[in-house]
């Protein structure tokens, strides 16, 4: 697994798994934060809530797009990184779970077959088929999931804003730390 | 464990900077923003009504006939109920095409006995609504209701629209009307909504109420 440590020494993979994640998130965020009334009705859709948690449903309705584009924000520029992946780690894992049991709903109710159903998921993407969301959602998750548990820093405002002297050096391609990786604060 | 908390922490406060720009953004955008303390969906989905008697006729409009179009008459056009058991609890009359045509073409439109209401939000109401109707945003309903009101418990019989389909918004708004005290059973509810009386080619009117400016539908 040496080659996997040095490509993440590398800090490339972390780049590229913080702006695929980061862009989405953006992306699907800022497309509700605009209306949050179309966003109200999505959300109702799944249920999510006992009746008499409309207050909770229409705070989560304005709140939920802009702590989605905020978070992307800043996994984008790698800041917060960590707190921000966590973040869509849960975020993801309650989407595909809420996508599933409503895919499941309509597979009952209606007798779609599951590769037929499609719906607006309230995912900022509009229409999707559910079969193309999931496995889209299982790869940000994925992504997140890089983002959350990879020990380098490179290529993040952390690293500028907050340097650690405590740490080491950033290790290099050509000289491997000796130690397992940096060690976490 | 320790790993842990410093990730947890960071996402605590990404979560509340989240929540108070949301709910900054929220209070700040009188357009967009929605009243957070109500149910803005529930009582369409749960809420259930004992049925009344359809809406009163006019003294004088004008009557459809079953192809659509529009022939005067002495008689009012009688609202045309959908299938009674699509909304067997609804207090509402739901009207089709047809009939909310005819209305709008009779003399009570024209002298304002009968109103029509677009149920849509700012942006979809200036950017085309049926000539002459009011505006009543069910999600920012506080804004419109103190003026559209006195001219509600007035009219004969109003008709209330969204873009018809799956849209329960004039449903919602209808509600609205009724919750203030209009009378349910002059309140008509045209199903088919904007996207129909765009699709028939009927006039448009874009901008604020009574702008003069018209556009055909399709």
């Amino acid at each position: 697994m040496n080659w996997l440590r040095r490509a993440d020494n590398s800090g490339i993979p972390l780049l590229l798994a913080r702006l695929i994640l980061g862009i989405t998130m953006v992306l699907m965020g800022w497309a509700k934060v605009g209306d949050p009334v179309a966003f109200l009705k999505l959300l109702d859709q799944y249920h999510l809530f006992p009746p008499g948690w409309y207050v909770v449903q229409n705070v989560l309705a304005v709140c939920l797009p802009w702590i989605e584009t905020i978070a992307g924000v800043l996994l984008i520029v790698g800041l917060f990184r960590r707190g921000s992946a966590l973040l869509f780690l849960v975020l993801l894992t309650g989407f595909t779970i809420a996508i599933i049991g409503r895919a499941m709903d309509i597979h009952q109710e209606q007798g779609i077959p599951y590769s037929q159903i499609h719906f607006d998921c309230g995912c900022g993407s509009g229409d999707v088929f559910v079969k193309v969301k999931v496995p889209e959602n299982i790869g940000l998750w994925l992504l997140s999931w890089i983002c959350l548990l990879s020990p380098t820093r490179r290529f993040t405002l952390d690293r500028v804003l907050f340097p650690d002297r405590r740490r080491p050096a950033e290790p290099t391609l050509d000289a491997p730390p000796t130690v397992a990786s940096e060690p976490q604060s | 464990m320790r790993r842990l908390l410093r990730p947890l922490l960071e996402a605590i406060v990404v979560v509340a900077v989240g929540l108070a720009v949301g709910l900054g953004a929220n209070a700040a955008d009188e357009q967009s923003g929605i009243a957070l303390s109500k149910d803005h969906l529930r009582r369409a989905q749960t809420t259930r009504f004992p049925a009344t008697t359809p809406a009163p006729s006019p003294t004088t409009s004008a009557a459809a006939t079953p192809e659509g179009t529009v022939e005067a008459s002495a008689g009012a056009p009688e609202a045309t109920p959908a299938p009674a058991d699509e909304h067997p609890d609804s207090p509402f009359t739901f009207i089709d095409h047809a009939t909310a045509l005819a209305i709008y073409q009779g003399d009570a439109y024209l002298y304002g006995e009968d109103i029509f209401i677009d149920a849509r939000d700012d942006a979809h109401y200036t950017e085309g609504h049926i000539p002459g109707a009011y505006q009543l945003d069910h999600y920012r309903a506080d804004r419109y209701l103190p003026d559209l009101l006195p001219i509600c418990r007035s009219a004969l019989r109003i008709v209330v629209y969204c873009n018809g389909g799956s849209c329960e918004d004039s449903q919602l708004a209808a509600e609205d009307l009724m919750l203030e005290g209009i009378d349910p059973s002059k309140i008509l509810v045209y199903e088919a909504g904007i996207t129909e009386w765009r699709a028939q080619g009927l006039p448009l009117e874009v901008g604020e109420r009574s702008s003069g400016k018209y556009i055909n539908g399709e």
